[in-house]
């Protein structure tokens, strides 16, 4: 036999564990349903606070581009016609302007509060409407310090931190994923994030082989999160091997 | 060839897509198997599958079902192990074993030389390098064509057939190595 005819020989290969199968099986379509859940369950991105200007409709846009093409020809030829088209169908200027609003995290006296009377016409009602977690105007609410890290610029920080958790345990490295969620719990100890947070951790753990962790973490969850639709995923992992 | 039969039964049915539970049924073994030929340790073999899985299942809606299945996992499976490998942690060369047949009788001499010869084409093939590795694996024990082996590694034909006479000859240099280390002609 020759070495090639051998090694057209080697055939499909042996087959593998019965167990390790399982084991892949149940933590990957886990994951799948995890992510089917959470998808599914994930609020529509909120429009970010920035100093883009409102989207206008392309079909409107495109349309008073052509009219004002049209009657801006005629006004260049001199037409009284065209500058009376010209003066009626000028778009009149809006300019809409979101202003960035530090976040204020529980006795940081740091940043003052602002003053309770707001004058009329402050950018506050003029907020994305995605914003809720915008105060309300009253002064005494918005004395009341604030213990969830809320505003939507902290939320975006919430979830990149776990979206890069996520990809580094997708990607098979759990020690990194669990250093991310912790970073996570450190800056964001009772963020909108935290219940997808500790499951991500716990999931982390038991990746880590660190099982009695992860068990007692997914008590505290479970007390914190009696309701959390990440449950029935993570009792799976937790009945696996 | 039972390459040449591994091959036409791995060939999907005609605009067949696959649901993805019956593809990690179905493709389980090979894919654990080719993950372990490219050389990945058995300590990290589950989570290599899992991952390749993973990704399948995310690309699942842009395979070609008029193409065969297994070169197109086959091409996960092996960025999967490039990766992998690539890892400063993961670069140590690996000793592979060859898988134990169980047969309860003593071996007949030609049944010891063809899993002698087996074995031997095992180690051999763990020692040539990752990229023309994967071109044997698919053409010379698989049975794919060589357009087709292209087609899913995303490398050009000349590449492709470049590749696996390189492969050959260092295959075949890894077979006289290991026959003389074991004082064989």
């Amino acid at each position: 036999m020759t070495p090639l005819e051998a090694l057209r020989a080697l055939g499909p290969g042996e087959e593998p564990p019965v167990e390790a199968k399982q084991r892949v099986a149940g933590a990957l379509f886990t994951a799948l349903d995890a992510a089917a859940l959470a998808a599914a369950a994930a609020p529509k991105p909120l429009a970010p606070a920035s100093l883009h200007p409102a989207p206008v409709s392309l079909l409107g846009g495109v349309a008073g581009s052509k009219v004002l093409a049209v009657a801006g020809a005629i006004w260049l030829m001199g037409g009284i016609t065209g500058a009376a088209l010209y003066r009626v169908l000028r778009p009149t200027e809006v300019r809409v302007v979101y202003i960035d609003r530090p976040a204020r995290i529980a006795g940081s006296a740091a940043l003052p509060l602002e003053p309770d009377s707001a004058p009329s016409g402050t950018p506050a009602n003029s907020a994305p409407s995605g914003a809720q977690s915008t105060p309300p105007a009253s002064g005494v609410a918005r004395s009341k310090p604030s213990f969830v890290a809320d505003s939507p610029s902290d939320l975006a920080r919430e979830r990149a931190l776990l979206d890069i958790a996520r990809a580094d345990a997708a990607h098979g490295d759990p020690t990194q994923a669990l250093n991310t969620a912790e970073q996570h719990r450190h800056l964001f100890p009772h963020g909108r994030l935290a219940e997808e947070r500790e499951a991500l951790a716990i999931r982390a753990l038991l990746s880590l082989g660190r099982r009695q962790e992860a068990e007692a973490r997914a008590r505290a969850f479970r007390i914190a999160y009696p309701h959390s639709f990440l449950s029935s995923a993570l009792e799976s992992a937790l009945l696996g091997p | 060839m039972g390459a040449q039969k591994v091959s036409k039964r791995v060939e999907p049915a005609p605009s067949a897509l696959p649901s993805f539970r019956a593809l990690f049924e179905q493709e389980f073994t090979y894919v654990w198997n080719v993950l372990r030929r490219l050389g990945i340790a058995p300590r990290d073999l589950e989570d290599l599958t899992q991952q390749v899985f993973l990704q399948v299942h995310s690309q699942l809606a842009s395979f070609d079902p008029s193409r065969p299945l297994r070169p197109w996992l086959f091409a996960f499976a092996f960025h999967a192990a490039s990766n992998h490998k690539s890892l400063a942690r993961n670069r140590v060369e690996l000793c592979v074993v060859a898988p134990e047949l169980v047969d309860p009788l003593p071996p007949a001499d030609e049944q010891l030389i063809t899993r002698q010869e087996l074995e031997l084409a095992e180690l051999a093939l763990a020692r040539v390098s990752l990229d023309r590795r994967a071109l044997l694996l698919l053409h010379e024990v698989e049975g794919h064509s060589i357009p087709e082996i292209a087609h899913s590694l995303a490398i050009p034909l000349n590449t492709a057939y470049s590749r696996l006479r390189l492969a050959r000859q260092e295959y075949e240099l890894a077979v006289r190595r290991l026959r003389a280390q074991r004082g064989e002609s």
